[in-house]
C-alpha cells in the first residue's frame, strides 16, 4: 500500500555525491520497511548495509543523513520530528539527533522520505529539494554566517514558507558538540553531527513543496487524531522548563558537574523554571500541527544578557546545564546563553558540560586567568558564562580546547581534570541521574548513541505500557521492563513522534495510526519488534566498528561510584553490574563483548547481520 | 499527653492535583500527631501509596514508612519523566 512517494509502498531516498555533484535517487520497499518501520530506522538499515567499518567520522566516507519519521507530514499523532544520522566524530560509534519543527514533514512535501549526504564538497554548498527537484547550489556567501542568519538568508531566495536545515560557526569549525538547526534555532543536537555536516562542506539543506503524502487510509487517520489528542494545559504552557525545580528537589538534575545534587546545593531552581522563563515571552509556536504546542519565543530587552534577537524558548536539558550544572540561577543569562549556542550552532547539554568541567577544573588551579585570556571562572557566574562559550564558538583561546567536548578536553589539559569531565564515551550526559532514575544507566551505557537518555527506558514510560515500576534502590529484575520500553521507543522515533507529546496519548494508538498510514494490520507486539531490530541494527553498527560498552571510558561520577554527601541521592551508587548482566542475558548479547548472539539475530529475522558480525 | 507536630508538604507536577482545592500555592502546613508516617499523610490527600512517586524530606530520599518529625520538609514527585 501506499508509504512513501512513489504510491506503491515504498520510501524515497535521495543520495547526494557531494564530491561529484550527482544525485539519484532509490526506493525502498516494504520487504525493509515492514522490518525497520521507515524513519532512521530505515537509515540504519542503509548506513549498516553501505558504509564500510573504520571510516573517518569527519571523511568523504561518513554518509550523513536527514530522515522524516515515517508518519511524518501524516498529521498522526505529534509526528513532526525528524532524525539526523552519521557516524559520530564525538564518540566514534553510531550517531543520531532528534530535531522537531516543521522541517522533518516538508522534506516529505518536497518529495523525499530521506536524504543521504558522502563525499566532501570543495567549497561551501547548501542543497535545495523543490517539489521532487534537487539542486546542489553555491553557499560561499553563507559560510560564516549563524544559523540565524543563514535561515534568514535562505528563506529570503527560495520563500518564507519553505524550510532550512543549516550549520553555523562552530560547526564549519568542526566543534564536536555541534549540531544542526533547523526553524531558526531549533536543534538536532546531539552526537556531533554538526561537525560532520561542516566537515562536509554542507551549510544547508533547504526543502520545499506541496507534494500529498499517500496513506493507505487517509479517513482512519484524520479520525483518530480527532479522537486522540494529545492535552496538557501545563505542558502547553512551559513546555519542559516546567520541571527545572521539581527535577533539582528530587535529585533528577545534576548540580555543581554532577558533584552534588538537591535543592540543598541549589536552593533557587524555582528562579529558573516555569514562570520565571516565559516572562520573556513575546510569542508561542507549534511544530507541524502538533495539538499540544509548548515551543515559544522568547526576547530578553535592556539587560546584560540582552539577546540578539527573538529566540527559542530554552527547554529543561538547557536550563539544567547552564543553570543547575553550573549553579548559575539567572533566567535571563538562561535565554541569552541558549542563543548563542543556537546561533553558532552548539549542543547546549554539551556546551553546559564543558564549561562546568572548565569552572570545576578553574577552582582546582588546573586552568587559570592565562589559558581562559584573563577569565575568572566560578559557580553561577553567568556574565563569565556568557564570555567562555563566546570563546567556545570561536574555537578561541581555552574555548578551542572546550569545543570538543570534556573527554577530549580532559586528554590535552591532564594535570588530573579526567575526573571533572563527565561523560559517556566522549559524549556529555543529558540533566538526568541514574542514580534517582536508575534506568537510565543501562541507557546511557548501552545505547548506540552514548549519553543519550532520549533513547528508552524507565524515563520515557508511555502511558498504557505495561511495566513493571520499581523503587530507585531496586537495581534487580529490570531487564525485561527495560527491553520493552527501549524496543516502543525506537517506534516512537523512527515513526517521528515527539518523546513529549508521547506522554499524554496512550500508546496503543500509536500502532493504530501506523495501521492506518501503511496499510499493515500489525499488532503492538510485532511494532516492538520492529523496535529491537532498529535497537539492534544501530548496536551492530558499532560491534562492527569494534566498539564494546563495557570497555568505554566513563565518569564514575554520574554513577556514584563515590557516593555523593549531601542531597537526595546521598549515599547512593548504582549497581551498574547487576542491571547490565540482567539486560544482555535478556537480549542475548554477550556478557563480555555484547555482541547479539546468533540465535537472538536470526530470532529478529536479521540473517544478514548475522552474517556481518559473524 | 499527644504531642502534635508541623510539618510542610510539598506537591510537584502532576501531584499538585491532590491539593486541596482551597490550598494557597503548592504547599500545605500541617499539624500531625506523633507516630504519623508519610504513608498516613498521602492517604490523608487520597494518593494512593502503589502510585510511582519520590519522597524527599528536608532534601533526603525517603520510604512511605518514615515517621515525620518537627518541622520535617516533605516533598512528593511524580517519577521523572521526559525533559
Amino acid at each position: 500500500m501506499a508509504y512513501g512517494y512513489m504510491g506503491n509502498g515504498a520510501a524515497k531516498v535521495l543520495f547526494v555525491d557531494l564530491k561529484a555533484k550527482k544525485t539519484d535517487f532509490e526506493l525502498f520497499d516494504d520487504s525493509i520497511l515492514e522490518k525497520y518501520l521507515g524513519g532512521y530506522g530505515l537509515a540504519a538499515k542503509i548506513m549498516f548495509d553501505r558504509q564500510k567499518a573504520g571510516v573517518d567520522p569527519l571523511g568523504p566516507e561518513n554518509m550523513l543523513g536527514f530522515f522524516s519519521g515515517s508518519l511524518g507530514g501524516t498529521g498522526a499523532l505529534v509526528a513532526s520530528r525528524f532524525m539526523v544520522v552519521g557516524k559520530s566524530p564525538l564518540t566514534g560509534t553510531w550517531g543520531d539527533a532528534n530535531g522537531g519543527g516543521k522541517f522533518g514533514p516538508n522534506l516529505k512535501f518536497a518529495g523525499y522520505d530521506g536524504v543521504f549526504f558522502s563525499g566532501i564538497s570543495e567549497k561551501p554548498v547548501y542543497l535545495l529539494i523543490e517539489n521532487g527537484n534537487v539542486e546542489i547550489k553555491d553557499a560561499t556567501d553563507l559560510w560564516g554566517k549563524d544559523t540565524y542568519e543563514t535561515d534568514d538568508h535562505l528563506r529570503g531566495i527560495h520563500g518564507q514558507e519553505s524550510c532550512v536545515a543549516c550549520i553555523g560557526p562552530a560547526s564549519e569549525k568542526l566543534s564536536l558538540i555541534s549540531g544542526i538547526s533547523t526553524d531558526k534555532g531549533r536543534f538536532a543536537a546531539r552526537s556531533g553531527l554538526g561537525a560532520v555536516m561542516g566537515s562536509k562542506n554542507l551549510k544547508a539543506v533547504v526543502v520545499k513543496g506541496t507534494l500529498d503524502v499517500p496513506m493507505a487510509d487517509e479517513d482512519r487517520v484524520n479520525q483518530l487524531r480527532k479522537k486522540y489528542k494529545p492535552k496538557d494545559k501545563e505542558f502547553t504552557k512551559y513546555g519542559t522548563a516546567k520541571e527545572t525545580a521539581s527535577y533539582t528537589e528530587a535529585g533528577e538534575c545534576p548540580a555543581k558537574n554532577w558533584s552534588e545534587a538537591g535543592v540543598t546545593s541549589f536552593p533557587e531552581a524555582e528562579k529558573i523554571t516555569g514562570d520565571e522563563i516565559i516572562q520573556f515571552q513575546t510569542k508561542k509556536y507549534t511544530c507541524y500541527k502538533c495539538q499540544i504546542a509548548c515551543g515559544a519565543i522568547l526576547e530578553v530587552k535592556e539587560s546584560p544578557f540582552a539577546t540578539e534577537a527573538p529566540t527559542h524558548k530554552p527547554q529543561y536539558e538547557s536550563l539544567g546545564s547552564f543553570g543547575v550544572l553550573t549553579l548559575n540561577n539567572d533566567p535571563e543569562s538562561m535565554v541569552r546563553l541558549n542563543e548563542i549556542c543556537n546561533r553558532a550552532g552548539l549542543d547546549t547539554i554539551s556546551a553546559g558540560g564543558v564549561v562546568a568541567f572548565a569552572i570545576e577544573c578553574f577552582e582546582n588551579s588546573i586552568i587559570t586567568k592565562k589559558d581562559t585570556g584573563g577569565l575568572e571562572l566560578s559557580w553561577g557566574d553567568a556574565g563569565t558564562m556568557v564570555e567562555l562559550l563566546k570563546l567556545i564558538c570561536k574555537r578561541e583561546k581555552i574555548g578551542d580546547i572546550l569545543a570538543d567536548g570534556v573527554k577530549k578536553a580532559s586528554e590535552i589539559i591532564g594535570k588530573g581534570s579526567e575526573k571533572f569531565a563527565i561523560h559517556i564515551a566522549g559524549q556529555e550526559p543529558s540533566m538526568h541521574d541514574p542514580k534517582n532514575t536508575p534506568g537510565l544507566a543501562l541507557t546511557y551505557l548501552l545505547d548506540a548513541t552514548p549519553g543519550r537518555h532520549s533513547q528508552g527506558g524507565e524515563l520515557l514510560t508511555p502511558p498504557g505500557l505495561q511495566v513493571e515500576n520499581f523503587e530507585n534502590t531496586n537495581y534487580h529484575g529490570r531487564a525485561k521492563s527495560h527491553r520493552k520500553l527501549v524496543n516502543v521507543l525506537h517506534v516512537a522515533n523512527a515513526c517521528g513522534y515527539c518523546m513529549l507529546a508521547y506522554f499524554f496519548v496512550d500508546i496503543n494508538v500509536m500502532p493504530q495510526f501506523l495501521n492506518a498510514v501503511t496499510g499493515w494490520d500489525k499488532t503492538m507486539e510485532e511494532y516492538l519488534t520492529i523496535g529491537e531490530r532498529i535497537h539492534t541494527i544501530r548496536h551492530a553498527f558499532n560491534i562492527r566498528e569494534g566498539y564494546n560498552p563495557l570497555e568505554q571510558k566513563y565518569s564514575p561520577r554520574i554513577f556514584g561510584d563515590k557516593p555523593l554527601e549531601k542531597g537526595p541521592t546521598k549515599g547512593m551508587t548504582v549497581d551498574v553490574k547487576t542491571m547490565l548482566n540482567e539486560y544482555l542475558a535478556e537480549m542475548g548479547w554477550d556478557e563480555k563483548t555484547t555482541k547479539p548472539s546468533k540465535e537472538s539475530l536470526l530470532a529478529l529475522g536479521m540473517v544478514d547481520v548475522s552474517e556481518a558480525l559473524n | 499527653m499527644t504531642v502534635r507536630m508541623k510539618v510542610t508538604v510539598k506537591m510537584f507536577s502532576d501531584f499538585k492535583r491532590f491539593l486541596p482545592t482551597d490550598s494557597d500555592g503548592d504547599s500545605i502546613a500541617l499539624e500531625v500527631e506523633s507516630g504519623t508516617n508519610i504513608a498516613n499523610i498521602l492517604n490523608a490527600y487520597s494518593i494512593s501509596p502503589d502510585l510511582p512517586k519520590v519522597i524527599t524530606v528536608n532534601d533526603e530520599f525517603q520510604k512511605q514508612d518514615y515517621i515525620v518529625k518537627d518541622d520535617d520538609s516533605i516533598k512528593i514527585f511524580p517519577v521523572a519523566q521526559g525533559g
